[in-house]
């Protein structure tokens, strides 16, 4: 699997052509040994902190009761799963969420990525230093408080948006009560909220570019335009794949701090703004259920893996370099 | 210089316009943020947000700081900040260059190995269990650190940077004999420096704003990071209204939405200083020095 | 080689990391000099020393050290207890009790309450039982402080007492707040003292106030209690509510035998089974009518509504939503914010507004409580304590209201008058310390709101309605109890807000849905477990 150009000379190896496979394997170990070693501390600490505690998984499968533990546990098999699938909202809930996390994605991805370029085409220094530190503020500000700054808006009555429109003379719209403008309100604010933040990654990558090949570019009479087409975007592909192959792990996944923060328990919003993972708040409000919680949870991971499974898959036919792994 | 054409003079200038609208759009709330923490309560309540505070006062401010305790929870975040992303960063950098290096037969397994953990958790009972119990790590400074010392997401990233490297630059100082390790502190990292002060800036913002492994692990009121502090104080807030009202205590009114909005500086602040210098690292073309304009 | 060495350190960090994070860098308690004696048999020797772990939630009071400080020095001789207490945040001290729990760890008193893990950890034996201590002669404070009664009513489900319980009153009561200066302006000279007058004071202010909402509430409460019928309580038709919706339990007229479990929305053949005048939707929901008409008092966008009282606060609603506890500090904010402007209340229940006796139906338990781990080992010595601090006046007002003199000082046997330092010294009593028998109120406040603490302190403005001890569980219908919610949730909310017009229509239609979704089957599990507990002589 190498593409080195120049290859190594061969060591003094024993020359055996059929090492087996467990002597393959401790060769290769062997031949790279300090990458492997380089490696190895990050691997043992996943295996401490991320594979040990993965045991908790079973909870999703068990009648979990805190004095009993979770060896102690009663075994329901797929019983904590049944409940949300025998409500009636169920179909509508999913598909909130994987529409929503989509626009999310893509609109997130264009604008960090619209940001990114034409923060580095730019010139003037203090201009571009001030707005790329004014542009990721809103990261910083908690949903909770931009929830107040949205309820002063978009309020029936002395809302900054109605109190626009009445100067129109068009008549105030309730936008607490309809449901169909949320999914644009809430992708607005999304990329208000991040995608500043998120066009440091792609100012990072675009700095990586060698400047010699813009120069080329010119010198062959390439426009700014061009420049950007045919240059900078194909490099961005790389990193804006594997963003995205990351971001659709979690596509079942519903962003809960934005939406509960902003919608909070305004049942007219439900049919286009809940999501699994508020339904579930709801749902287990009352009854603390944590095998059914770990249950929703565990079928959200699965469906992201198996998403993942695809994507990478395809990945690594178009663009292998992207793929995760 | 060659000399720019008129059409991308004007694609400039483009650019300049939307991101400028952009940054207003941007700084706006954020500015009205800062103006009304600086103001009463009773102006807030009765006028809600402006952009110029019609009452000044301290208040919000006197109440977050009125306890030595933010002090502490400066110092404490300020050092697991510092100490946290550079372990982080050392154990990232090693581990997303060996999966970058090709020749490396088993990345792609190792890939998979930590990208499994990024879906799939056992939940809080499991690591509640091992951290506080097997790993008797509850009220120490480093619980704040170790469990969170790595992210998978930053990791792929870093890799994915370490990976668009061209593969000539190491293959030549290979044959010059340099090792591994060689390789990739001395020639790899000096040029991924805007991929280092990325990824830098993420842990870092990461241990600023921990607070949630504090709520389970952190007892001893001399560990609290400040983000947990502020939240302990959001949260208290509330109950001392309540039970101030129980116990009719005439003279106590809790400014409670100013301070939401003073904690909100509070915490931004530093990060505010931080980034400004790491911007010099996302200039065009700095891997070989030449700075286009 | 310089390189080679780098590898090296990159694998100390790593293992330095986990090193220091092994070591435990616990404060031992340190046990304070031994007062072991050696000799045996003396009276008055101390018994050893102990400290107590408990598990509370809030901040720790600033001055809480020098309390401690002056607790530890009165009962040297006779507790010789520290107690070392762990401050949780408000909001993840229900789920940090849960996992101390599931971990084992050792602490010797913990809050709890019916909103947070109390009906979950009961069941799965998770608290030592507490019946031994009470009504027990070698423990005089807990005996004076705790009637028999008080403790019956506490009792869980297999009849045993597993909490110490908190309260003051058993009822704090709802009212309706109203903007004093607005109600003189619009020309009632006389406090509003029905809701006929009420509902003219709103007509008013729609009229002649443009810009004010006559009423605030919040968006997930709504009207809550007002607007319903005041009729005599029967005591063979017994409401409870779960998740939201209403279920009457209709029992035989002995009190014996679970007749029907009839909820909203059901068809007018089940409700014709009960008495009038539950014997139709309409009747026994004579509100919901009320609050469609009453929807106009509120704002457009009520369902968001977060914050009521902000809201009326800025001076945009005439009155709000609220319950007599919170007056003195409403009532100060509100001067403060709008210049001109006072408060007062309207106690819209006509039986209690008349302070009538036995006008409230209770159930006597308490809303908080502290409950003992069985794995704690030093039950004996915790309960020893608590009995100190209801032992008197002093011992117990020390906790609750801090260091006379410093803190407070006493005013007659029900009063207190609080000093410049009583900001030091916020404690929650309802963690720790509140008991009925032992309540100051401070001596300015306001005298209307002063009779209505009294009254509600009184024991016999209280009676205990049939089925008032009794609490479903939910263990075996976990799934259909999270549909049944959630499914409701929306319509009971915009119903209480009187956002639904044709509510009998739409109840109907959403009784079916909810059948589909096991509705039946938690009916029959009330109707069983209501059954159970009649004939295992609940009342």
């Amino acid at each position: 699997m190498s593409n080195t150009a120049v290859s190594l000379p061969e060591q003094a190896y024993p020359e055996r052509k059929n090492r087996g496979k467990f002597g393959a394997f401790l060769f290769e170990l062997f031949k790279n040994k300090f990458l492997y070693l380089l490696a190895l501390p990050g691997m043992i600490w996943f295996f401490i902190f991320a594979y040990l505690p993965m045991g908790g998984i079973v909870i999703a499968f068990q009648d979990f009761k805190a004095m009993k533990g979770i060896t102690g546990s009663e075994f329901v098999g797929l019983k904590n799963f049944q409940f949300f699938f025998r409500s009636s909202d169920w179909i509508q809930i999913v598909t909130n969420t994987v529409f929503l996390n989509v626009l999310f994605i893509v609109f997130n991805t264009l604008a960090a990525v619209t940001i990114a370029i034409m923060v580095t085409e730019m010139g003037g220094k203090w201009f571009k230093k001030i707005t790329q530190s004014i542009m990721i503020f809103p990261h910083f500000l908690s949903w909770t408080v931009v929830a107040m700054f949205v309820m002063a808006f978009v309020a029936t009555d002395g809302g900054f948006v109605n109190q626009i429109l009445s100067m129109f003379g068009i008549a105030p719209v309730q936008f607490l009560s309809s449901p169909a403008y949320w999914p644009f309100i809430l992708v607005l604010l999304k990329v208000w909220h991040g995608a500043g933040f998120g066009s440091i990654v792609y100012m990072a990558t675009i700095s990586g570019i060698n400047p010699d090949i813009y120069e080329s570019a010119s010198i062959d009479g390439a426009s700014r335009l061009q420049k950007i087409r045919y240059i900078t975007l194909p490099l961005l592909k790389p990193t804006v794949i594997l963003l995205t192959i990351l971001a659709v792990g979690g596509i079942f996944n519903g962003d809960f701090g934005m939406i509960y923060a902003i919608i909070g328990r305004n049942p007219m919003l439900y049919p286009t703004t809940d999501v699994i993972d508020t339904y579930l708040f709801r749902a287990m409000m009352d009854l603390g259920d944590m095998s059914m919680s770990a249950a929703i949870g565990f079928m959200q991971s699965l469906v992201g893996f198996i998403l993942v499974l695809t994507v990478n898959y395809i990945a690594k036919k178009v663009a292998p370099e992207s793929a995760i792994f | 210089m060659i000399k720019e054409s008129y059409s991308d003079r004007l694609l400039k200038g483009l650019f300049y316009l939307l991101i400028g609208l952009f940054s207003v759009y941007c700084i706006l709330p954020f500015w009205s943020v800062v103006a009304s923490s600086f103001t009463s309560e009773a102006s807030i309540v009765k006028n809600g947000y402006m952009f110029w505070p019609s009452d000044f006062s301290l208040e919000a401010y006197k109440m977050i700081f009125k306890d030595n305790t933010i002090y502490r929870a400066y110092g404490v975040t300020t050092f697991i900040t510092v100490v946290g992303t550079a372990m982080s960063m050392i154990l990232t950098s090693a581990m997303a260059y060996t999966l970058s290096v090709k020749s490396v037969k088993y990345r792609n397994h190792m890939a998979f190995y930590i990208y499994f953990t990024m879906l799939f958790h056992g939940g809080l009972v499991a690591s509640y269990l091992l951290i506080s119990k097997y790993l008797d790590m509850k009220d120490t400074i480093w619980v704040l650190i170790v469990p969170s010392m790595l992210s998978a997401w930053n990791m792929f990233l870093l890799r994915n940077f370490f990976a668009s490297i061209d593969d000539s630059i190491a293959e030549s100082a290979k044959i010059d004999g340099a090792n591994d390790v060689y390789i990739l502190f001395r020639i790899i990292l000096p040029i991924s420096l805007p991929a280092m002060a990325t990824i830098g800036l993420f842990y870092a913002l990461g241990y600023w704003n921990k607070w949630f492994d504090a709520v389970l692990y952190i007892n001893n009121k001399d560990l609290y990071p400040l983000q947990y502090l502020i939240q302990r104080i959001m949260n208290n807030l509330d109950y001392i209204n309540q039970i101030s009202a129980d116990v009719s205590l005439p003279n106590f009114i809790a400014p409670a939405m100013t301070v939401r909005l003073a904690t909100t500086v509070v915490t931004i602040g530093p990060i505010i200083f931080l980034y400004p210098f790491l911007q010099k690292y996302f200039v065009k073309g700095l891997m070989v020095g030449a700075v286009k304009g | 080689m310089r390189m080679k060495r780098l590898a090296i350190v990159l694998l100390s960090v790593a293992l330095i990391a986990s090193l220091a994070a092994c070591s435990s860098k616990k404060n031992e308690p340190s046990p304070s000099p031994s007062a072991t004696d050696g000799s045996a048999g003396s009276a008055t020797q101390p018994p050893s020393a102990v400290k107590l772990k408990g598990m509370l939630f809030g901040d720790a009071p600033k001055d809480l050290p020098l309390v401690l400080e002056e607790f530890e020095k009165r009962t040297k001789d006779t507790l010789n207890t520290k107690l070392e207490l762990q401050w949780n945040p408000v909001s993840d001290h229900k789920q940090k009790v849960k996992l101390m729990m599931a971990a084992g760890e050792e602490v010797d008193f913990v809050f709890d309450a019916d909103f947070q893990n109390l009906r979950e950890l009961i069941p799965q034996g998770a608290y030592a039982q507490l019946d031994k201590y009470f009504n027990n002669d070698d423990y005089p404070g807990l005996k004076a402080a705790f009637s028999p009664e008080f403790i019956e009513m506490n009792k869980r489900y297999d009849n045993h007492l597993y909490t110490i319980p908190f309260t003051q009153y058993f009822f704090d009561i709802p009212v309706v707040y109203i903007r004093k200066d607005l109600r003189e302006k619009l020309g009632f000279s006389e406090p509003i003292s029905s809701y006929e007058e009420l509902q003219q004071f709103y007509e008013k202010v729609l009229e002649s106030e443009k810009g004010i909402t006559p009423l605030a509430v919040k968006g997930n409460g709504g009207f809550q209690e007002m607007l319903s019928p005041e009729r005599a309580e029967l005591d063979t038709v017994r409401p409870l509510n779960l998740g939201g919706i209403v279920y009457h339990i209709h029992l035989s007229d002995d009190l014996k035998q679970v007749q029907d479990v009839v909820a909203l929305g059901d068809q007018p053949e089940e409700w014709a089974k009960l008495p009038a005048p539950f014997n139709t939707m309409k009747s026994t929901f004579a509100q919901y009518d009320k609050w469609a008409e009453w929807s106009k008092y509120l704002e457009k966008d009520v369902l968001s509504q977060k914050d009521h009282k902000a809201y009326f606060m800025s001076g945009k609603a005439a009155s709000y939503y609220g319950t007599i506890s919170s007056y003195a500090a409403d009532k100060k904010m509100l001067q403060e914010t709008l210049a001109g402007a006072d408060l007062e209340f309207f106690v819209f229940k006509e039986k209690i507004r008349n302070m009538e006796p036995q006008a409230i139906s209770t159930n006597y338990k308490a809303n908080n409580s502290l409950a003992i781990p069985v794995s704690s080992k030093n039950i004996d010595r915790t309960m020893k304590f608590f009995d100190w601090l209801f032992q008197s006046r002093e011992n117990h007002d020390l906790f609750e209201h801090g260091i006379p003199g410093k803190h407070w000082e006493p005013v007659g046997e029900n009063q207190l008058k609080l000093l410049d330092e009583s900001d030091n010294y916020v404690f929650p009593g309802y963690e720790f310390t509140w008991n009925p028998n032992m309540i100051r109120l401070p001596a300015d406040l306001d005298e209307t709101a002063k009779k209505y603490f009294e009254y509600s302190a009184k024991a016999d403005t209280y009676y205990a309605s049939v089925l008032a001890k009794f609490a479903f569980d939910t263990s075996n219908v976990k799934g259909e109890f999270a549909n049944v919610q959630s499914k409701a949730d929306p319509f009971i909310q915009t119903l209480k807000a009187g956002q639904v017009k044709d509510w009998e229509a739409e109840a109907v239609k959403l009784n079916k849905d909810l059948k589909g979704l096991g509705l039946d089957k938690i009916r029959e599990e009330i109707k069983t477990q209501v059954q159970a507990y009649l004939d295992a002589g609940g009342k």
